[in-house]
């Protein structure tokens, strides 16, 4: 695990109020290259929040304050005049609920590139049949992708949706608890996913699962009221943790 | 030519209409339908607003300021355009900075149209009717649009956050919303077209028989007006869905937090 | 649920409690009956051997059931590794007494060549490390397993000097070789025994600290031909 290591992406200090409810508290996190990270904690803990922060998705503005930075290619993301469009065609996001466009199989994966000025036929075709064998799903869809994506299982639209994120071709992939919708062999099936899709990708993913977070990431953050209690790498934060709050969550002392 | 009676002889059949009314009244409360009240309000304040007008537009038709007063009914009828429309997006922040522009763009437009085709001669008597059913028909597409406009997004987050998140501009995520309000807006105008004179008799077609206009010109002028309303209409429900945008999302493209409200 | 295994789990490690009181019984009585020769107790002790081959059995098998069932993490997942390392070394601390047992029967019909001194104190010096490893395992508390690294080789150093001394008697009358040779055997029991005792302080400081230990560094060996 310990192979070189380098950072793709680096929390700072990172400040976030919703109104007046502090949701995020002087978070440092690293993000490693080609590396899988864990957000572990409790249900409102922050972990979402901190996740939209990464491609600032963040869904409210008048009310929601931000202190530190998130610094991505050098720059920190929350710069005034910061290109947030381009930041989430790098950054791109599979979410909790599988939610693939009320369109064709083809049209999902498709779509976003077209829009980013891919307009050649064949260029599209490529670029679908890629992603779709990258998420592991061409073999199952193959022979039906005029078809609709919702007529698809849940495991498959949700491996949709990964290959959908893979369409913009980002350096790193944020997953919110993308496997809570999904039975045990559609879970696995991502969890693999994961590790492979991790040779070329960054990827970082919040799970109330402790063991998948176990068995995918290589490294956990454990996050408990908005502060980041502890990070490191996977293994040591599951065998010994550090802190008494992570060992308390993590054995199921809590509360 | 016009209705053969002066505005006292007027006065007593509107009293024997407003019979009518008490029936009505006295139907509702029996029925307990519960909108006598209401009914009585609507009736009253609407009547009393009709009256007022009349009286302004007789003082109006006769002097020779109208040139600037026809200016303040323009403005007051813009003005509680927009805000009755803003009503439509009840958390959206400032929503008659979309209401107020959409439903003057819209209007101007027709009636500027209008006026230089020669459809609407520069009289108070005309401009100012026909202002009224420019004004009062954008406000009610801007209604409607705005407000399945919000509907859709709201009902869509999902589907928008995922296409934001594909780095997909603001503009492009919310197209195909766009582009279902403007259509939903103008589905009663249209409706409304294909019945045209088998349904019902339009307003201005009406009022132009009743003054006793040769029925094929009132009928061509009718034509005219609607042409103006679909035309006007348009205008203004693409300027929603166009000055919206920059209220449903953030400078930031995300989705602004009133929408979590609605 | 969670509140279900943290008792499963303290149920499990009193069983491993008792589990090792018996097997430090074995052992101690199974040196008192080879001085004493005394036969009755010796059986008493291969008595004693399918219980603690069931208790064995059943503390690992509850042990994976608790595994399956709650996939335990951080601190209770090392003292579910502890207790299934614990239970074998405790196990082979018992087949020892039972080893030892069964030499006693052996080498009743004859005298001892001399009064036993060294591997009784041997024993002593072994039990009190069980004793303290058990005590740290009970207590979750690392500090009695401090000398354990000295305490080792000073068994070590027991076993050769008794190795030793069988050597000279065996040289002198060679009729003391069949007794002698049981002698080393026990010597050698014991002090297999000790390194088990060092296993489980070492599991011990494991489940108590996240760290791993090693009680029995390689050092220079003691001198000895064999
Ligand atoms: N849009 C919001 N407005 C106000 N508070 C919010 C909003 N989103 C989240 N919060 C609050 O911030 C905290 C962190 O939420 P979240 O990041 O969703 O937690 P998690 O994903 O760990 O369950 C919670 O207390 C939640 O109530
Ligand atoms: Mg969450």
């Amino acid at each position: 695990m310990s192979k070189k290591t380098s950072l793709e992406m680096e929390v700072k200090d990172l400040d976030l109020w919703y109104d007046t409810k502090q949701a995020l508290k002087k978070v440092n996190m690293p993000v490693y290259k080609n590396k899988i990270t864990a957000i572990i904690g409790p249900s409102g803990c922050g972990k979402s929040t901190l996740l939209r922060c990464m491609n600032r998705m963040n869904d409210i503005i008048d009310k929601c304050r931000i202190e530190g930075e998130i610094l991505f290619d050098d720059k920190n993301v929350y710069r005034k005049n910061y290109d947030v469009v381009e930041l989430r065609k790098r950054v791109g996001m599979v979410f909790q609920k599988p939610n693939p466009f009320p369109k064709s199989i083809y049209e999902n994966i498709a779509y976003a590139p077209r829009i980013h000025g891919i307009k050649k036929k064949k260029s599209l075709d490529g670029i679908v049949q890629q992603c779709l064998k990258d998420a592991f799903i061409w073999e199952e869809v193959h022979d039906r992708m005029e078809s609709s994506a919702m007529g698809l299982s849940g495991g498959q639209q949700q491996r949709l949706c990964i290959a959908r994120a893979l369409s913009i071709e980002p350096d790193i992939i944020l997953m919110d608890e993308p496997c809570s919708a999904l039975d045990p062999i559609a879970t696995a099936k991502i969890e693999d996913l994961m590790r492979v899709l991790v040779k070329d990708y960054t990827v970082v993913i919040v799970t109330h699962n402790m063991q998948q977070a176990a068995r995918v990431s290589d490294y956990t953050a454990y996050m408990y009221l908005g502060e980041l209690i502890e990070f490191g790498e996977t293994e040591q934060i599951f065998e010994n943790p550090q802190e008494e709050l992570t060992e308390k969550y993590i054995t199921g002392r809590f509360g | 030519m016009g209705i053969p009676y002066t505005p006292l002889e007027g006065l007593y059949i509107l009293l024997a209409a407003s019979s009518l009314l008490v029936l009505v009244i006295i139907l509702s409360f029996y029925k307990k339908l519960g909108i006598g009240k209401e009914f009585t309000y609507a009736i009253v304040k609407g009547g009393g607003q009709l009256v007022l007008i009349a009286l302004f537009l007789t003082f109006l038709f006769q002097t020779k300021l109208w040139i600037f007063l026809i200016w303040i009914l323009l403005l007051t009828m813009i003005i509680v355009g927009g805000h009755t429309s803003a009503k439509r997006a009840t958390h959206m922040p400032h929503a008659f900075q979309i209401t107020t522009p959409s439903i003057l763009i819209g209007a101007t437009t027709a009636l500027i149209v209008l006026a230089l085709s020669r459809a609407m001669p520069l009289q108070p008597q005309y401009i100012i009717p026909l202002a009224g059913m420019a004004f009062g028909n954008s406000m009610s597409i801007c209604s409607l649009s705005l407000d399945r406009l919000v509907r859709e997004i709201n009902l869509n987050r999902t589907g928008i956050e995922s296409m934001l998140s594909l780095g997909i501009p603001s503009k492009q995520a919310m197209e195909e919303y766009n582009r279902l309000s403007i259509r939903a807006a103008l589905i009663p105008t249209i409706d409304r077209l294909k019945t045209l004179g088998v349904i019902f008799i339009p307003g201005a077609m009406a009022g132009l028989l009743i003054a006793g206009t040769d029925p094929l010109v009132a009928a061509e002028y009718q034509i005219i007006v609607y042409l103006m309303i679909v035309g006007g209409g348009i205008i203004t429900a693409m300027t929603v869905a166009f000055l919206a945008r920059k209220k449903i999302f953030t400078e930031y493209d995300q989705l602004a937090e009133w929408l979590y409200k609605e | 649920m969670v509140e279900e295994f943290h008792n499963e789990l303290e149920k499990l490690k009193k069983q491993v409690v008792r589990m090792g009181n018996l097997a430090q019984d074995m052992l101690k009585k199974s040196v008192k009956a080879l001085k004493e020769k005394d036969t009755d107790l010796a059986k008493e002790i291969l008595n004693c051997k399918n219980e603690i081959a069931n208790m064995d059995e059943k503390i690992e098998q509850d042990a994976l059931k608790l595994l399956t069932l709650f996939q335990p993490m951080a601190k209770d997942m090392r003292e579910m590794a502890t207790v299934l390392k614990m239970i074998t070394y405790l196990a082979r601390i018992g087949r020892y007494g039972k080893d030892i047992a069964n030499i006693t029967l052996e080498l009743a019909h004859k005298p001892h060549v001399k009064e036993l001194v060294s591997i009784p104190y041997m024993a002593k010096e072994v039990d009190s490390m069980i004793n303290d490893a058990l005590t740290a395992f009970e207590n979750e508390d690392v500090e009695s397993i401090d000398g354990f690294t000295a305490r080792e080789k000073n068994v070590d150093e027991l076993r050769y000097s008794i190795f030793r001394e069988c050597l000279t008697y065996m040289m002198e009358d060679s009729k003391t070789i069949k007794r002698c040779a049981r002698y080393i055997m026990v010597a050698r029991y014991l002090e297999r025994c000790g390194d088990h005792a060092v296993k489980m302080a070492e599991k011990v400081f494991y489940m108590v600290t996240g760290d791993h230990i090693d009680l029995d560094p390689p050092g220079p060996t003691p001198d000895c031909e064999l």
